[in-house]
């Protein structure tokens, strides 16, 4: 069992390594289509959040020189 | 490198807290840096300063884990006053990923200190008393009859009677 607490706020962070694919807004060109707006999600900005913004744009800049 | 918990007689005694006027340490008083973002800039660009650059990568070498480093980092920060525990422990994982990238930079295999240490050729403790336990329950027939049998040998052996007999 790991008791160091640095490895427990690394780890509890909740990364995801899946590259999040932008979905396309299904905008229909007919008269009778919907005026659907993409929603804008709501962005966190609680500290821990803005952490995981911080440690992911590290780990991408570390993946490219692991990567080569 | 394996981080054993091992007994220290470093620990403040009761009351030690105490014994210092209210203030007069560093993390009594308001910290330096109140958010996350101050406290890494104040620990980003020390990382990767001449001076801790070369051993950072000593300590990478060496095996210390680096959410060990991370770790130590953040709390000499609490003790000077720098800032808070709260926010030395949200700035920690990007210590850390600084650290690693640090370390993939140089070139450097280091451990994160996260990977949970599971070493194939020994057996836990646990374990080796759980057999033991099934051993006794299903065996303490077979060893009573090994016993007797190992009785009922010695008896059996013909004891040499000559007076130039060795003695066994």
């Amino acid at each position: 069992m790991n008791v160091n607490p640095a490895a427990k706020a690394y780890t509890n962070l909740g990364i995801t390594d899946e590259v999040e694919t932008p979905k396309k807004a299904s905008t229909g060109m007919g008269l009778l289509s919907r005026n659907s707006t993409p929603k804008v999600e709501k962005k966190s900005n609680e500290p821990k959040d803005r952490v995981r913004d911080y440690v992911s744009s590290i780990r991408k800049a570390r993946k490219q020189i692991t990567n080569g | 490198m394996a981080e054993t918990p091992t007994p220290s007689f470093d620990y403040p005694i009761p009351g030690q807290g105490m014994t210092a006027e209210v203030g007069s340490r560093p993390w009594q008083n308001p910290p330096q840096y109140s958010t996350v973002e101050e406290a890494l800039e104040f620990y980003i660009p020390r990382l990767v300063s001449d001076t801790v650059y070369d051993s950072l990568l000593d300590s990478m070498e060496l095996g210390i884990p680096l959410t060990t480093m991370a770790d130590s980092m953040q709390s000499m920060g609490v003790m000077q006053g720098l800032h808070t525990i709260d926010v030395g422990m949200l700035a920690i994982p990007v210590i850390i990923e600084m650290l690693a990238f640090i370390g993939d930079d140089a070139g450097i295999k280091y451990t994160l200190g996260i990977e949970e240490r599971i070493d194939e050729d020994k057996i836990s403790q646990s374990k080796i008393a759980l057999a033991m336990k099934r051993m006794r329950e299903k065996l303490p027939d077979a060893l009573e009859e090994s016993k007797e049998e190992e009785v009922v040998e010695r008896v059996e052996e013909p004891q040499p009677t000559g007076l130039m007999a060795r003695k066994v």
